[in-house]
């Protein structure tokens, strides 16, 4: 009975040491802050960007971040379930005793233990483009608030997908098509973000929701000023968390698809 | 003939009438003053200060009056607002009558407080008044937007960080291999 009880942590725990002992998470930390780096330099040696004000550096950095979090948890989500059905061990996997929604539960917070990994990684770079303006303390609580409740999200929807890809390589191409969908709005010109209707769509989608408030909020607006806008995450997310594992317990199957 | 002779009256007239003002006219100018800017342009990061010299000789025969020299600053740039108050900590100075063929060297600062092209003159004008203004030839500042990043700041953090996750992948590679 108790196995059955902390059979999340049983997968939490295996899962954790594969990803951390074996190098994977800080070869993917490594290549993450090489990547900051890099970025950090392209930023300082645009002559463009390197006069915008320091208030849209930040939040262009802040979406870098934030968007390399989401990359990394969708890359390790998309191969949790169907990674295990291409490598054929899926099936051993399914008949220990444990119920299907835990195993999932327990692959999918060992993932997101990438992002508490880049967190500190992150938090130097941001205090560098943010120095001398008012917004570095902003910044940082925007990455541990909203930054963390968009990479939850994407892992959901990278596991998700992942449950029902028959393979790695649909499993990966459609959880980055879904993020880039849900993603795509933001690129929408300021006035067509004006219209009502597209207001109401940007409000509804937990994705572009979030960047407007981080917008918002680097852009001199109080913390909770545009709260609102938080709304339609935190019920997506919570609604994620408590539909998952039921989801799983009856859905997850050995071949994958939609039954 | 006698139109003739009414209007060389006329003209006359006028002439004897125009003189004094003509007279008093050439008066008012500082003819025997120059003033010239040690710099024609400069070009520099806004936020930065631009120090320059303005040379004001008395070329003429006669001591100058008490002089006032006053500092401008023009946006070229419509829609650009300055206030040059805010650029320049002294804007006036007051200079004694300069003998001739004396010149008097006078230091002007001028913070650039944002990006834009400048015009920076001098204007002399007497304490009292009495002649026009005269200006120097103007001094063209172009004020690039200040970098927010600077390089040199930017290579210690860069540089740095990724040192953390390196000695977390040989940490955890050494523990790995001895646990799994």
């Amino acid at each position: 009975m108790k196995a059955k009880k902390d059979g999340w942590l049983v997968v939490l725990t295996t899962e954790l040491k594969y990803l951390w002992l074996r190098g994977q998470a800080p070869l993917l930390l490594l290549i993450f802050s090489l990547f900051m780096s890099a970025y950090i330099i392209l930023l300082a040696l645009d002559p463009e960007m390197n006069v915008l004000s320091p208030e849209k550096m930040t939040n262009a950095t802040l979406q870098i971040t934030i968007l390399s979090g989401i990359v990394m948890v969708v890359l390790l989500n998309a191969n949790a379930i169907s990674g295990e059905r291409d490598q054929r061990s899926l099936e051993s996997l399914l008949l220990t005793p444990l119920p299907r929604g835990e195993i999932v539960i327990g692959k999918l917070l060992a993932s997101l233990s990438i992002w508490l990994g880049m967190l500190p990684i992150s938090i130097p770079y941001l205090l560098l483009v943010a120095r001398g303006t008012g917004v570095a303390n902003q910044v940082v609580a925007l990455l541990l608030t909203t930054g963390s409740l968009l990479v939850a999200i994407s892992a959901g929807i990278g596991m998700l997908i992942s449950s029902v890809a028959h393979s790695n390589l649909v499993s990966f191409t459609a959880s980055f098509a879904t993020i880039l969908l849900l993603a795509a709005p933001n690129q929408l010109p300021p006035s067509v973000k004006e219209i009502p209707l597209a207001k109401f769509f940007i409000m509804l989608n937990p994705i572009t929701a979030i960047a407007n408030y981080q917008a918002s909020i680097l852009d001199g607006a109080t913390l909770f000023a545009e709260a609102f806008s938080l709304l339609s995450p935190i019920i997506f997310l919570t609604a994620l968390a408590l539909w998952m594992p039921k989801y799983f317990n009856r859905r997850l199957s050995l071949e994958g698809g939609l039954k | 003939m006698k139109n003739l002779g009414r209007i060389i009256t006329l003209v006359g007239l006028l002439i004897v009438l125009l003189i004094p003002f003509g007279v008093s006219a050439q008066g008012s100018q500082p003819a025997t003053l120059s003033i010239n800017v040690d710099k024609v342009s400069a070009s520099l990061v806004a936020g930065e200060w631009v120090n320059f010299q303005t040379e004001i000789t008395n070329t003429g025969e006669t001591v100058s009056p008490p002089l006032v020299a006053h500092l401008n600053v023009a946006s070229l740039q419509p829609g650009k607002h300055v206030d040059p108050e805010d650029w320049s900590p002294e804007r006036t100075q007051y200079l004694p009558p300069i003998q001739p063929g004396e010149t008097v060297l006078l230091d002007w600062r001028v913070h650039t407080l944002f990006e834009g092209n400048f015009a920076v003159f001098v204007s002399l004008v007497s304490e009292d008044a009495t002649f026009t203004t005269l200006s120097s030839p103007a001094l063209q500042i172009r004020a690039t937007p200040d970098a927010v990043l600077p390089m040199k700041d930017v290579i210690p953090t860069v540089a740095a960080v990724p040192f953390f996750p390196l000695g977390l992948l040989v940490f955890t590679k050494v523990l790995g291999r001895k646990k799994i």
